[in-house]
């Protein structure tokens, strides 16, 4: 449009490589022409990444396709393996476990919700568990796993994954696509930014060894440095340590044993957590604490401990800080990845919540004077997403019956945001919940957090209570049998991949 | 069960009052006691519930068994496939037509190819070209036939709908029990017990409010409406054959507007204007907290808009389906009522911003009535709204807003407001390829829609045929 070519954006500079980097500068790329915008993104091989067995969710999905990349393509160049969902052992109580599975549990029937259902059926069966009728979790249990049927009408249709991979060849693999499509890459370190005197916006950034790079627009990738927002800019921090007080990782890959699970585990342990994430030849461990309620010496002999093959390497601490960034987009810059903001990764919102500050952003594309009207509505939608995000992860920690460390006390008898207490005492009333249009989280996903660590209605809907027992006894009892015979039927996870898309050597690094 | 709700008492009349009393008696179970204290007279401001419905309402009516043999031969109703607003300002008269979701043009939306190309959006709505020419059909399954992307809702008689609901009421279990008037005892905000003037006091574990702008259960102190305004209404009905077109039309005027229904064998007038001395008047606007205590007041006892748009259906079928979704199951109904309040709120102030964004067009007249609405048409999520759709085309959505992105599309275009620059996404397709598929897709509607019948031609027949299934 020729009205605006003089304030459009020509030049963008992404500070820091990494997942957020890297998944930036290949979006951006793909979508703008590379005459019109150039992208050139700067990181040093001096600073680390934090990347390591990453588990994500469907929406990763997307985020490929966006990009046109082949599935197969992918899951080769990044050890991928396939997700159905996460196990969680000890989390409600000690000894106890459940599936928090992707896609639904059941089908709805009558517009009224699947688990009033089960509510009514599990009077009659008490040893009913609500995964039961969900096809990822009864699939995943037996290790076993199958790509979607488009077919509304096969049940293979209610199949829904994401991956587990290894982050830092993701974004090796990210990086090649964008140079590919004309990003330009700058090894160097930064080490001042320039500002115009009075707008106060981003001029340029000033490298090591005495070269600038000028640009209109910066997105700020340099992970919990936040060297933008936070160095340069000022941004507060809204900390939500109170809510979530994790604040150290301890991380180490080990051998793979056994059978290849298409899942990820997460189990509560004395103050924290530890995740075991699969790919294709080693599996992904991380314990996350709190350090204020044990040492970092405990904290990696407990990591150690729990592995279930031999460590490789030594285990990495990295320390972290649960919360946002007040302004995700101030001045003519972007937080996007860590320097925004973080949420421990227990449900593996990390990439996602990466990907959301993208495609926001791509849908709110600014002029090169950036108008407030854009700032602010990124900064709302963005704000917006970290706390539905919070909610969810928050009430895991919440709904416990644990007692037997400080910590756990501490967590079961915090107080939690309002909107999580409403969405808590809604489920206890009638076993109520509800979406809101834009969340992330399913009903599913609140559901099967609340049955499996223990938050019961205290009676069922009115409505459905109305309805005819047998009824309900038979269409459960027949989509039960449909689950479990889809399953039986399924290749197992590393068969399915060794056809599909199996690396062919470990990949070094 | 540890259910302690037993008892639910409906208390008003007309539309709001007899669809929120089958809407219940359907979906309860046995053992709750559901009663209907009638009050005689249907309110005389149902009339504001306009004569329109989206087609959210199918479903919803379906439920109650209303369909189509029942409401096209027992009433006067007719389709409607959107409202045409004229004389509107500046802007060329449209018809705001009830679309499927625009097709994506290589992963983009339709709305920004249209802008790219300057094209009218009116030129590739389906609903709106057939509406225009006076015809109608069903649209099919089939999803390569041009119609299949059209959406429709019903023009209706509100005081026909209400009276057979009740004849339902009367063929149903539900318990009726009929009052000139009653009498509430409060015990502060929460309702002891209700007497009609017809007999002995009756109490309940929740009150239903459907008394419309009469708001029995509410103290006088609690009678707060928010962004008060108030209008006058006088609404008139004349024979008309044949049946006019499947669009509702809504012309300004100086004083305020009037809308026009095609029924069958009738048109319905509906004229709003600023508040008068010789009609009678409301208040629009919605309460803080339709529920208080054990008491909840559904539809026009809770909030009215003017039906400059479907919204006032769609916010009575929205208040009905959000009880059922909360009927309370303990006397502490703390989380249900606040849940419903806040659904509440955000249905009603999203539906008023569609309408308000009516206000905001240009050369609407100086007088009273248009100055104190657009006074009114300021919340500033709607500003943030028009802002961004006027600089990128950006659609900014709230949670679970009544009006989908079709609708604000089309009411963008409708005002003459165009965004300033499309989606960057739409240069990496090749113009002549985006303009190649939108040519196409504009040609298979016009090829169309002559061959779509006349709408009173077609539900003639579709009468005729609904017969034979009778005797057959």
């Amino acid at each position: 449009m020729p009205d605006q070519t003089d304030k459009s954006i020509k030049e963008i500079v992404i500070v820091g490589g990494g997942s957020a980097g890297w998944m930036t500068a290949a979006a951006l790329s793909s979508l703008l022409p590379s005459r019109a915008v150039s992208i050139t993104l700067v990181e040093s091989e001096q600073i680390g990444t934090i990347g390591v067995g990453e588990a994500t969710i469907p929406d990763v999905i997307n985020f490929n396709a966006m990009l046109g990349i082949s599935e197969q393509d992918f899951l080769k160049a990044t050890n991928g393996t396939f997700k159905l969902g996460i196990e969680f052992k000890n989390w409600g109580r000690q000894g106890e476990s459940y599936f928090h599975p992707f896609g639904t549990h059941g089908v709805d029937m009558n517009g009224i919700d699947f688990h009033q259902y089960w509510l009514r059926y599990a009077q009659q069966n008490p040893d009913s568990v609500i995964e039961d009728f969900s096809l990822c979790s009864v699939s995943a249990q037996q290790d076993k796993f199958i790509l979607p049927q488009n077919d509304p009408r096969s049940v293979l249709s209610q199949i829904r994954y994401a991956y587990h991979f290894d982050a830092t060849a993701y974004a090796k693999y990210l990086r090649a696509y964008a140079e590919e499509r004309g990003a330009r890459r700058v090894e160097g370190k930064v080490i001042n930014v320039q500002q115009d005197d009075a707008s106060g916006f981003v001029t340029g950034v000033e490298l090591e060894e005495g070269q600038v790079l000028a640009g209109d627009l910066f997105f700020d990738c340099s992970g919990f440095r936040a060297l933008l927002l936070e160095k340069t800019l000022g941004v507060d921090f809204n900390d939500w340590a109170h809510w979530l007080p994790c604040n150290t990782a301890q991380t180490v890959a080990c051998e793979r044993t056994g059978a290849l699970k298409p899942y990820t585990i997460s189990t509560a342990k004395k103050a924290g957590w530890q995740w075991r994430i699969p790919t294709q030849h080693r599996t992904g461990n991380g314990h996350i604490y709190s350090s204020d309620y044990i040492s970092d010496e405990e904290a990696i002999e407990s990591l150690l401990s729990d592995l279930d093959g031999p460590a490789r390497g030594t285990p990495r601490k990295i320390k972290f800080r649960t919360g946002h960034r007040k302004k995700f987009w101030e001045k003519n810059c972007i937080a996007v990845g860590l320097s925004g903001g973080f949420l421990e990764p227990l449900e593996s919102t990390s990439l996602y919540l990466i990907q959301e500050g993208i495609s926001k952003f791509i849908s709110l594309f600014p002029s090169a004077d950036m108008p407030d009207s854009v700032r602010n509505e990124y900064n709302r939608q963005l704000t917006l997403k970290f706390e539905q995000v919070r909610d969810f992860i928050i009430l895991h920690y919440k709904a416990t019956e644990r007692d037997d460390s400080d910590f756990w006390n501490y967590c079961r008898t915090m107080s939690i945001p309002a909107s999580l207490t409403h969405k808590i005492e809604l489920f206890r009333e009638a076993g109520r919940a509800f979406r809101y249009e834009d969340e992330l989280f399913s009903t599913t996903s609140w559901i099967a957090v609340f049955l499996g660590q223990n938050v019961r209605p205290k009676t069922v809907d009115p409505i459905v209570s109305a309805l005819d027992d047998g009824q309900i006894m038979h269409s459960l009892n027949t989509m039960r049998q449909a689950m479990t015979g889809a399953a039986q039927k399924m290749p197992t996870h590393e068969a399915f991949l060794r056809q599909y898309a199996w690396a062919a050597e470990p990949a070094m690094n | 069960m540890s259910d302690s709700v037993k008892t639910l008492l409906v208390i008003g009349s007309g539309l709001a009052g007899a669809m929120t009393a089958l809407s219940l008696s359907k979906s309860l179970g046995p053992e709750r006691r559901l009663v209907y204290l009638r009050m005689s007279a249907a309110p005389e401001s149902d009339c504001l519930y306009g004569s329109v419905t989206a087609p959210t309402a199918y479903d919803f009516l379906l439920k109650l068994g209303l369909d189509e043999p029942i409401l096209f031969t027992r009433t006067s109703t007719s389709f409607s496939l959107g409202t045409k607003y004229s004389n509107w300002g500046d802007a060329t008269p449209w018809v705001q037509c009830h679309q499927q979701p625009l097709p994506l043009v290589h992963g983009v939306p339709m709305r920004h190819h249209l802008t790219r190309q300057h094209r009218p959006v009116s030129s590739i709505l389906v609903g709106a070209q057939t509406a225009e020419q006076g015809r109608f059909a069903h649209p099919p399954e089939d999803p390569n036939v041009p119609l299949s992307r059209a959406e429709y809702g019903y023009q209706f008689s509100v005081a026909e709908w209400a009276a057979l609901l009740e004849q339902f009421l009367r063929e149903s279990e539900i318990e009726i029990i009929e009052a000139a008037q009653c009498e509430i005892q409060f015990d502060a905000d929460a309702i002891r017990h209700v007497t009609p003037d017809s007999g002995p006091a009756i109490s309940a574990d929740l009150y239903i409010d459907c008394s419309g702008i009469k708001r029995v259960t509410r103290l006088a102190t609690h009678r707060v409406l928010q962004d008060e305004k108030k209008v006058s209404y006088v609404s008139a009905t004349s024979p008309k054959e044949p049946l006019g077109p499947a669009f509702r039309r809504v012309a300004a005027d100086n004083q305020g507007w009037t809308s026009t229904s095609s029924l069958q064998g009738r048109e319905e007038v509906l004229a709003i204007s600023k508040a008068r001395e010789d009609a009678p008047s409301s208040s629009v606007g919605r309460s803080a907290e339709p529920w208080r205590e054990n008491s909840v007041s559904i539809g026009h006892a809770a909030g009215l808009l003017e039906p400059l748009t479907p919204a006032p259906m769609t916010l009575l079928q929205r208040d009905i389906e959000r009880l059922l979704e909360l009927i309370p199951v303990a006397e502490d109904m703390t989380a249900e009522r606040r849940e419903y309040n806040r659904r509440f709120a955000n249905d009603f102030d999203h539906a008023k911003m569609f309408q308000d964004t009516l206000f905001h067009a240009n050369g609407l007249p100086a007088s009273d009535y248009w100055q104190s609405s657009t006074e009114q048409a300021q919340d500033p999520r709607l500003i943030r709204k028009l802002q961004q759709y006027e600089n990128r085309g950006v659609l900014v959505r709230y949670d679970l807003e009544p009006f989908n992105d079709e609708d604000w599309t089309i009411l963008h275009a409708g005002l003459g407001r165009t965004p300033r620059q499309y989606d960057l996404q739409t240069d990496s397709i090749p113009m002549s390829e985006s303009v190649a598929q939108l040519d196409a897709l504009q040609r298979s509607i016009a090829a169309m829609v002559p061959k779509v019948p006349p709408h009173h031609l077609y539900v003639a027949n579709m009468k005729r045929y609904f017969e034979k299934q009778n005797y057959a």
